[in-house]
């Protein structure tokens, strides 16, 4: 019902404008998203570092014969990730819970196809070939980030960045 | 002829002069690699120097298109350690990259010139990854490290 009666609203003129309008202005944070200064940038790359951690640990958790392999390459990211709190300083986020930091042991001691098809958990795919491929990708696609974002960085920021990005394309010779 | 961009700052040339020392001395040392590597590492120790060669050149023309006198190449440099051996040889590849993975990472932070940085960035990755291939060779481990050219 409520749907509907919404669904009218939007499709309605002057009305449904006024709402949309009352919506806007009453959302009192939100409404003052425009001038709220955007987000640090290295925030994204944290998240996407302990993406990566998460990632390392469902692969090792799925199949342990990688440990050894992945291992030292698991902790670069922690590393990384260690060291973009570091820069971000007091806007860095509370170490989460759900994050990396508690992945190892709940992955491992759930090592099971139904618990990495678990919504929020790291998909690892059905082969360790393909898992190997998954994580090259992975690799790639966060170097080429964490180099675009240190292009433009204040020298500090640059020099850190810039730094991940190698390290991640080094990855890719161990992976391959 | 212009300035090939605008140079809002003013670290390129004393960054890139530093990128091509290392450079020249990297050159130098593959060739005592490859003295020392054997027969099976000639054909990758020389595709490794013909990397950095064409680094060098490529770094040589940015210097002077930024208004800057290339530095020139020492007639020696010292060695970090006797290069006896394979293992010796590898270690010293090793060193060599880790140098100028450093040189450049020294220049991404340098300059805010982006496309300077861009070069600088693509010469660090390549020399982390150099680096690791030479670690995997050794073998040493772990093969990578998190913060190449600290």
């Amino acid at each position: 019902m409520v749907a509907v009666a919404r669904r009218s609203v939007l499709i309605g003129g002057t009305v449904g404008a006024g709402l949309l309008v009352a919506g806007c202005t009453s959302g009192g944070p939100d409404a003052s998203a425009p001038t709220t200064p955007p987000p640090d940038p290295l925030l994204a790359e944290l998240a996407d570092e302990r993406r990566l951690v998460a990632a390392y640990d469902a692969t090792v958790a799925r199949y342990p014969a990688l440990r050894g392999r992945l291992a030292a390459v698991r902790a670069d990211h922690a590393a990384h990730a260690a060291a973009l709190v570091t820069a971000l300083g007091p806007a860095a986020p509370t170490p989460d819970a759900t994050a990396a930091g508690s992945a190892a042991p709940t992955a491992g001691a759930t090592a099971t196809p139904a618990a990495t098809a678990t919504p929020g958990a790291t998909a690892v795919p059905g082969t360790a070939t393909a898992a190997l491929a998954a994580l090259r990708a992975a690799e790639r696609a966060a170097a080429s980030a964490r180099g675009t974002v240190a292009l433009t960085a204040p020298a500090d920021r640059a020099r850190l960045l810039a730094g991940i990005s190698a390290c991640e394309s080094s990855h890719l010779v161990v992976l391959g | 002829m212009t300035s090939p961009s605008p140079s809002t700052g003013t670290g390129q040339v004393p960054a890139l002069q530093t990128a091509l020392a290392a450079e020249h001395a990297v050159i130098w040392g593959y060739g005592v690699v490859g003295a020392h590597a054997g027969e099976a590492l000639v054909a990758r120790v020389r595709a490794a120097d013909e990397e950095h060669r064409t680094r060098r050149d490529a770094t040589v023309a940015l210097v002077t298109r930024y208004g800057g006198t290339p530095v020139p190449t020492e007639p020696a440099y010292a060695l970090p350690f006797p290069v006896t051996d394979r293992a010796s040889a590898l270690r010293l590849a090793v060193h060599l990259e880790e140098g100028a993975a450093a040189a450049w990472r020294y220049a991404v932070a340098a300059t805010d010139d982006v496309g300077v940085r861009r070069t600088a960035l693509t010469a660090l990755s390549d020399a982390a990854v150099q680096a690791a291939r030479w670690r995997l060779d050794l073998p040493v481990a772990p093969a990578t490290v998190a913060f190449p050219g600290d």
